[in-house]
């Protein structure tokens, strides 16, 4: 009995020190207010506090920071010199990071200025799911052009399982991500992100390019990730083997307008 | 006899010329509403629609899933038995049905791959099986503002060049027009796999409440009205340059054109064209990059040149923010941190 006892807890404990085992965390960033902070663009619309109460509600936990609160060294790299990177206790610590707010190609954009920054370039100040922090493993971008095609291998340098973005500048709904969470319980990651964003629920006008990026060891494998991760159903929520070999993605296309 | 030149010349100004002629054309607001179908009306336009798709009947019914509350839920899944490759959702607040074949979109598809004129014919073909079945009806649409996109697939090695990308569907649009003018809210979306099978579709949108006349005009019924234009696509595009300039940014226009646009939240609305412009703005930001804004939309106006433009993709509620402030310290952990519930 005792012999048993010892072995549920070795395992338990083995289970809960490997980095990412199934872990459910989080952590959002999400600038809606873009005017006299020194960043300036358009004032957005709020897209992640649905989408944290439905994490919240599926035994997810984690942080979700606004404006003032949400800051670009949060997805810089903690082990870079010369950027002040915070990724290892915020964007790179958890098993989902999202941001909202604008962006570009491999760039997203803050609402307040921060030390004299507003933006994270994705290629050159961040690596996710590696070096400090290497908790995140998916990671979702509410932004302009970020996983714009054209520009993939800009965000090329992150060893997580998969990234959801668009490819144009995307026109997108208060619940829509959290509609795509939901919809992972059934659905592939890959599938749900296109089928959900590809137009604001109720409008016909194909105003989206949504598209995921996915890496894996080889071809069949990254096909095999593609395929079978799911966020809610807890489908490959541990870290993946790295590096990665391959990357495949997925995308339906209605233009890269804005980009 | 009239009122077919009164049509050719609406569908005239405002595609053609977009409404350079003279004012006081005639334009109808329309009563339109997201009607809110039964679990019975939910489920036969399931099985209609799979049946068409497969060109086979269903023994057995589509079955929501998990569907524990009497009411139903804004969205919902569900299970096709006897065919089931299908994802199919239903969206009862925007009375949209979404169907995914599974399998074939993420299929590789052949080398060579069908035309945009073959999947087109195909695409075609499809409606008017869909419209047999009652689903749509096909004079709602006109196949002279169909848009197609597609579905790809691609990959490639670490630090090597792209290997492959393959187009996997086309994606057929078509949208509901009212005496040539597209609704932004109702239509039909055709997913044509490369080798020529059906694998996806999406359909439904708002309702107008309407009667067509001997002549193919739709009149408006309901609460809805004949008005009469005031301003011209010239008048109402210089309107957008002249107000749409935030500091230094540069708005690009996705697409612009006359449209009925169902107003968000609004469970029914009487709705007037509108001159509509999907954007985006380009600022200067650090370091020479440019950032670019999240897409807007917004009408004018063409009844009244005086009456404010339109947000037509307004925030749902304001945006929500935490109280607490975040820490800065390189060595914080999670549990130190105090997110926002």
């Amino acid at each position: 009995m005792k012999m048993l006892k010892r072995t549920l807890m070795g395992v338990l404990l083995l289970a809960c020190s490997h980095v990412g085992w199934g872990q459910k965390t989080y952590y959002i960033d999400e600038s809606t207010d873009f005017t006299g902070n020194g960043c300036q663009n358009a004032d957005l619309n709020d897209v992640t506090s649905s989408l944290r109460n439905s994490l919240n509600a599926n035994g997810w936990s984690g942080q979700r920071w606004t404006n003032w609160n949400a800051w670009p060294q949060d997805y810089y790299e903690s082990t870079m010199a010369g950027l002040a990177g915070l990724d290892n206790v915020y964007g790179d610590a958890a098993t989902l990071s999202v941001y909202a707010g604008h962006g570009n190609r491999a760039l997203l954009q803050f609402g307040y200025v921060r030390s004299g920054r507003c933006l994270v370039n994705l290629e050159t100040q961040a690596r996710l799911g590696t070096q400090g922090g290497a908790r995140d493993i998916y990671a979702m971008y509410v932004t302009s052009c970020t996983l714009n095609l054209d520009s993939l291998g800009r965000n090329f340098h992150h060893e997580i399982r998969q990234q959801f973005g668009y490819h144009n500048s995307p026109s997108v709904k208060d619940d829509q991500p959290r509609d795509f969470f939901e919809a992972t319980n059934g659905k592939t990651n890959a599938s749900a992100w296109i089928d959900e964003m590809e137009d604001r629920p109720g409008w016909f006008t194909g105003d989206n390019s949504p598209i995921v990026l996915t890496f894996g060891v080889d071809a069949n494998h990254c096909g095999w990730v593609r395929d079978t991760a799911r966020l809610r159903a807890g489908q490959l929520l541990y870290s993946p083997p790295k590096p990665w070999g391959w990357y495949c993605w997925i995308m339906y296309d209605h233009g890269a307008s804005g980009c | 006899m009239k009122r077919r030149y009164l049509l050719a010349a609406l569908i005239f100004l405002t595609t053609v010329k977009g409404g350079a002629q003279p004012d006081k054309e005639r334009m109808a607001a329309f009563e339109m509403r997201w009607p809110q179908a039964t679990a019975d009306q939910i489920i036969a336009r399931v099985q209609a629609a799979i049946e068409t798709i497969t060109g086979q009947p269903l023994k057995r019914k589509p079955k929501f899933i998990a569907l524990a509350a009497k009411a139903l839920p804004a969205r919902m899944a569900l299970n096709v038995p006897d065919a089931p490759e299908f994802d199919v959702t239903f969206l009862r607040d925007y009375n949209e049905l979404r169907i995914v074949n599974r399998e074939l979109s993420v299929s590789v598809p052949p080398r060579a791959e069908m035309t945009e004129e073959e999947a087109l014919k195909l695409a075609r073909s499809f409606l008017g099986e869909l419209a047999q079945r009652k689903l749509v009806d096909q004079r709602q649409f006109d196949w002279r503002r169909v848009d197609v996109a597609s579905t790809w697939i691609g990959g490639g090695p670490a630090g090597g060049p792209e290997s492959d990308k393959r187009r996997v569907e086309y994606r057929v649009t078509l949208r509901r027009v009212i005496n040539g003018i597209e609704v932004a809210n109702a239509g039909v979306r055709i997913a044509v796999h490369t080798t020529g099978v059906i694998s996806g579709l999406r359909l439904g949108g708002v309702s107008v409440l309407s009667r067509v006349d001997k002549d193919g005009v739709e009149e408006p019924a309901g609460r809805g009205q004949w008005l009469h234009r005031q301003v011209s696509v010239e008048e109402a595009a210089s309107r957008f340059r002249r107000e749409v300039h935030p500091d230094g940014s540069t708005p690009t226009i996705s697409w612009s054109r006359v449209m009925y646009v169902m107003p968000e939240g609004r469970p029914m609305a009487v709705v007037q064209p509108l001159y509509v412009v999907s954007y985006s703005l380009q600022f200067p930001s650090e370091g020479g990059s440019t950032v670019v804004s999240r897409r807007k939309t917004v009408g004018y106006s063409l009844m009244n040149p005086e009456e404010r433009s339109i947000d037509l993709t307004p925030p749902m509620r304001p945006p929500e923010v935490e109280k607490g402030e975040k820490r800065e310290e390189k060595g914080a952990t999670n549990q130190s941190k105090r997110p926002s519930r």
